[in-house]
């Protein structure tokens, strides 16, 4: 999914999947039929199900219009007045007339109106199309900035070295294949071009979740990955200057929507930060809350999708058997490599097998560009991609438990 | 824009505002400002301001000034004296607000200094980056002496107020602190860090100037040359020898002056989003990396600066007809 596509009056264009998705919440719609000379238009309680628009309605023209099998438009939207933005979803196919047995109990459907309604009447998806209004999507000129190019030792803006980044393939390649037997199922759902967020859950006392994704998205996929991190990683002498030549960037908002809306590149991020890495053996695979969302604003205001990633494996690889604490607010955790390998239990970590799922992306419906966006929708994009890895962790884990 | 005011004319950026703006082809009067010795091309005429209430006002009026530009740059000379510097934006915040006055224009030249090198801070400094300056540190001078033109612009909506935030200064006689390390025997760097840094040569400073007074900007603006250097790669270019310090040496009590800031762009270096500039219709000319190139060349002897000069009379340009 590349950056919104505006039409010719300056509306943002909703992809058909989005709009299936909001005409899934069901709720109230408008129905338009052919009247007489004019065309009638009403509200109406509507469900989807099973790709048709499912509405009550008693003895009369809707009834009638059913029979015939005559089309009809049906529309919902939202519409927010302090910001002016809104949204509509368009929906045209024709009328079908619904037997009761088809009509399961468990169908959401429930008229509002204080009369019994008896009749069901379906309506076909066979043209679905929506749009987005909002001042700054119109506003904003078109088009992505192209990245400045790396000077002429290879170093690009970021810190990035590509040639930096084939010495890494080279040590990572054998480890990832051999180490970890490391698999990532679902690299379909990464966009072939334009920006996404990539969202994963963090673990292991030194993670190495993001080298393991960053190495096989950018062999497999041939897009190269910018990583996310703590900024007291830049402040280590060597560390920092090892990061950035491999990709990873400091965690500041502005350096993400740079990345995401002006490079549209691809950005991996673990929004579990420390809380992930930290995490004592017997909390593995429990995601902690991620935080306030700060990474799924800075998505929204990008305007690019959020891909969720689901890794299994790192917990096991280094796992944090408990806490100890050594200074006031640091508490070292003590691994099991430690305790078995001594100092060099520091790096190296267990040869468990380590898999990632990539999911489906997530379109945020917002407007990009916002200076602002409320904290509750925020908040609870973030929890929905919580609950989206948590679910796949889950699935994952149960499939490894099976096959073993 | 008729009749400019350039303050510092006896430092390398007052300098070369002075040599540009005296060729331009909107300006009919002149006025640079500098202690008695200093030397300004023809067409522009020297003044120095002294430090008695009322006397750039009188300048400013005598001249019929519409366009005041204080380019006196805290990293010029040898020790940079963030008192002076606050106090002289001061009084010429002052003395331009005279709503009966002639000024129009203001602009102010400021560094890229009021923006902390830190690991924390984003890539690229925004201009509405919120500035958090410890006091007594240099950044604190740059933000002080930018909150007196803010101000101006706030209270006088009849004046285009401009700040330009300059990167370091390349060029004749610039002294500012990343530049002069890198023309010394060794460079200095900090072991295990790369950091990457930008430059703006004198030039292309002054033309920013030019720009800004000409087109009467106001706001804040960031100038730099487009792109960023790596600092081992600047030293490279110049080929010279690095010298890696440990990061314990620069990480010390962190102290007030340009070892401290500098201390911390030697690990994090500094850049700056100049995309505001550049939407007005100006880009400098020299990258940054043109920059590096540009300290290859021997460096001349900075403009020695002049003690605080005694009270002089106005030159005759000021009392000229139809002042």
């Amino acid at each position: 999914m590349t950056a919104h596509v505006i039409d010719t009056s300056g509306l943002v264009v909703l992809p058909e999947a989005e709009c299936r998705r909001l005409l899934e919440r069901g709720g109230v719609g408008r129905l338009a039929l052919q009247g007489g000379s004019t065309p009638v238009l009403r509200p109406v309680n509507f469900a989807l199900v099973d790709d048709e628009l499912l509405v009550k309605t008693n003895d009369g023209p809707l009834w009638a219009h059913a029979q015939d099998g005559v089309t009809a438009s049906f529309e919902i939207d939202e519409v927010h007045h302090d910001d002016h933005t809104a949204w509509s979803v368009l929906v045209e196919g024709r009328l079908r007339p619904v037997d009761e047995d088809e009509v399961g109990d468990d169908v959401p459907l429930e008229a509002w109106t204080p009369t019994e309604r008896r009749h069901t009447v379906a309506l076909s998806l066979e043209s679905v199309s929506g749009r987005l209004m909002s001042e700054v999507a119109a506003a904003r000129p078109a088009g992505p900035r192209s990245p400045a190019p790396p000077d002429a030792d290879g170093v690009d803006p970021w810190g990035r070295s590509e040639r930096a980044r084939a010495v890494t393939a080279r040590l990572l390649e054998p480890i990832a294949r051999r180490w970890f037997r490391f698999t990532v199922d679902g690299l379909d759902h990464l966009p072939a071009e334009g920006g996404a967020l990539l969202v994963a859950n963090h673990a292991g006392a030194i993670p190495v979740d993001a080298s393991l994704l960053m190495h096989v998205i950018e062999r497999d996929r041939q897009r190269p990955v910018y990583a996310l991190h703590h900024h007291a990683l830049r402040t280590v002498p060597g560390v920092g200057t090892f990061l950035a030549r491999n990709g990873g960037v400091v965690g500041h908002p502005d350096n993400a929507l740079r990345l995401l809306r002006d490079e549209q590149r691809l950005v991996l991020v673990f929004p579990e930060g420390t809380k992930g890495t930290t995490k004592p053996f017997r909390d593995r695979y429990r995601l902690a809350r991620f935080g306030r969302g700060g990474f799924v604003e800075t998505a929204m205001r990008a305007g690019v999708p959020i891909v969720p990633i689901a890794v299994v494996g790192t917990e096991e690889a280094m796992p944090t058997l408990f806490r100890l604490p050594v200074a006031p607010g640091v508490q070292w955790p003590v691994t099991l490599n430690a305790l078995l390998l001594g100092p060099a239990g520091a790096f190296v970590q267990f040869p468990v097998t380590i898999r990632a799922r990539v999911l489906p992306p997530i379109t945020l419906e917002q407007p990009p560009g916002l200076d602002r966006y409320p904290t509750f929708r925020v908040a609870e994009a973030a929890e929905r991609v919580r609950a989206t890895i948590q679910a796949a962790v889950d699935d994952l884990r149960d499939q490894r438990r099976a096959a073993s | 824009m008729r009749n400019v005011l350039v303050t510092a004319a006896d430092e390398p950026l007052g300098a070369a505002i002075v040599a540009r703006l005296a060729n331009h082809p909107e300006v009919q009067l002149l006025v640079a400002a500098g202690p008695p010795q200093t030397r300004v091309p023809g067409g522009a005429e020297l003044v120095t301001l002294g430090s008695e209430h009322g006397a750039i006002a009188a300048v400013l009026q005598r001249g019929r000034i519409d366009t005041v530009i204080h380019a006196r740059h805290l990293f010029a000379g040898p020790a940079p004296d963030p008192g002076a510097h606050v106090i002289a934006a001061m009084r010429l915040a002052t003395a331009a607000s005279d709503r009966n006055g002639p000024v129009r224009r203001f602009v102010l030249t400021s560094s890229a200094a009021v923006y902390p090198a830190s690991a924390r801070a984003p890539r690229l400094r925004r201009e509405d980056e919120a500035l958090g300056a410890r006091s007594g540190t240099l950044a604190a001078a740059f933000a002080e002496a930018e909150g007196y033109a803010r101000d101006l612009a706030v209270d006088h909506p009849h004046l285009a107020v401009a700040i330009l935030r300059l990167a370091d200064l390349v060029g004749d006689g610039a002294t500012d602190p990343l530049p002069t390390l890198l023309r010394g025997l060794v460079v200095p760097a900090v072991w295990g860090f790369d950091p990457a840094v930008q430059f703006l040569h004198l030039e292309d400073a002054a033309a920013a100037v030019d720009h800004a007074a000409t087109t009467s900007l106001a706001g804040v603006f960031n100038a730099a040359g487009p792109g960023v250097v790596r600092w081992r790669r600047a030293a490279r270019l110049l080929r010279r020898p690095v010298v890696d310090l440990p990061v314990q040496a620069t990480q010390a009590m962190p102290f007030p002056g340009p070892g401290a800031d500098t201390a911390a762009a030697l690990r994090y270096g500094r850049a700056l989003d100049t995309s505001a500039l550049e939407a007005t219709g100006f880009t400098a000319a020299r990258s940054s990396e043109a920059c590096v190139e540009a300290l290859r060349r021997p460096r001349s002897r900075p403009a020695p600066r002049s003690r605080l000069a005694p009270v002089v009379p106005l030159r005759r340009a000021l009392s000229a007809p139809g002042a």
